[in-house]
């Protein structure tokens, strides 16, 4: 199906990006907190969806702090929309056969 | 010839609901609640009328107060504050303590007119009030751009 996307359909990935659309940016730590995982966990699903260019992870200094912050590209974006959009296709197309 | 759906139908209004909790909960872990800016204004105030009017017992029951404010807001994002540099911090840290000697400073000039507590309760109340505003502003500021970018 268009627009449907196997990538961003894994929970916690479909979640990191729920998460990340209304944002220009997060923290590491806030995404971890949303997502209730650990490090690694959100590592690992971080780097699959930034080897798919969706995601990119930039360090900086907040205040002297180091902090990872990690933003939806524009491809990300598109894809994420794209992937609702077929996620809400599915849907009315099964109300409409009921 | 018609597509078959990758998931089914309750497969993907599951997906769906979960895309809608993600984003309540950054929406409010981002946005502060109203009362937030209510209370953390009159507890600020409390601290101006206590440095006007010397009641220094005023002073305990603020800053137990923000502690409590605090702790019960610790699931706020900190993101809303990415990239602050200390030149940046220092400015808002600088605009945070002007306003509020600035408030010491009207309830001291006020003080010779209308009493020492009745300036002091007077120039608390203003601050609180003005960050309670701000706090308002700054509310729907944030609401709106996250609700932009939600789908």
């Amino acid at each position: 199906m268009r627009g449907f996307n196997e990538l961003i359909h894994a929970p916690q990935r479909l979640k990191i990006c729920a998460a990340l659309a209304p944002m220009d940016e997060l923290a590491f730590q806030d995404i971890r907190k949303i997502l209730d995982v650990s490090d690694s966990v959100l590592s690992k699903h971080l780097k699959q969806l930034e080897e798919a260019g969706y995601i990119a992870q930039r360090k900086a200094s907040t205040l002297g702090k180091k902090t990872t912050w990690v933003l939806l590209t524009e491809e990300g974006r598109t894809a994420f929309n794209d992937h609702v959009t077929a996620l809400r296709a599915i849907v009315s197309e099964h109300d409409i056969q009921r | 010839m018609k597509e078959k759906s990758p998931i089914s139908a309750s497969e993907a209004g599951n997906a769906l609901q979960d895309i809608q909790t993600t984003q309540n909960d950054i929406q409010s872990r981002a946005i502060q609640p109203w009362w937030y800016y209510a209370i953390m204004g009159c507890l600020v105030g409390l601290l101006v009328t206590s440095s006007v009017a010397d009641k220094r017992e005023l002073d305990t029951i603020s800053l137990i107060g923000m502690v409590l404010l605090v702790a019960a807001r610790r699931d706020s994002l900190q993101s809303m504050f990415a990239d602050i540099t200390w030149l940046q911090g220092g400015m808002v840290l600088l605009a945070m303590f002007s306003s509020f000697f600035g408030a010491i400073y009207l309830g001291q000039s006020l003080a010779p007119a209308m009493g020492v507590d009745n300036a002091a309760w007077m120039a608390g109340a203003t601050y609180a009030l003005g960050f309670f505003m701000l706090g308002l502003v700054e509310r729907y500021v944030q609401r709106r751009f996250i609700e932009a970018r939600r789908v």
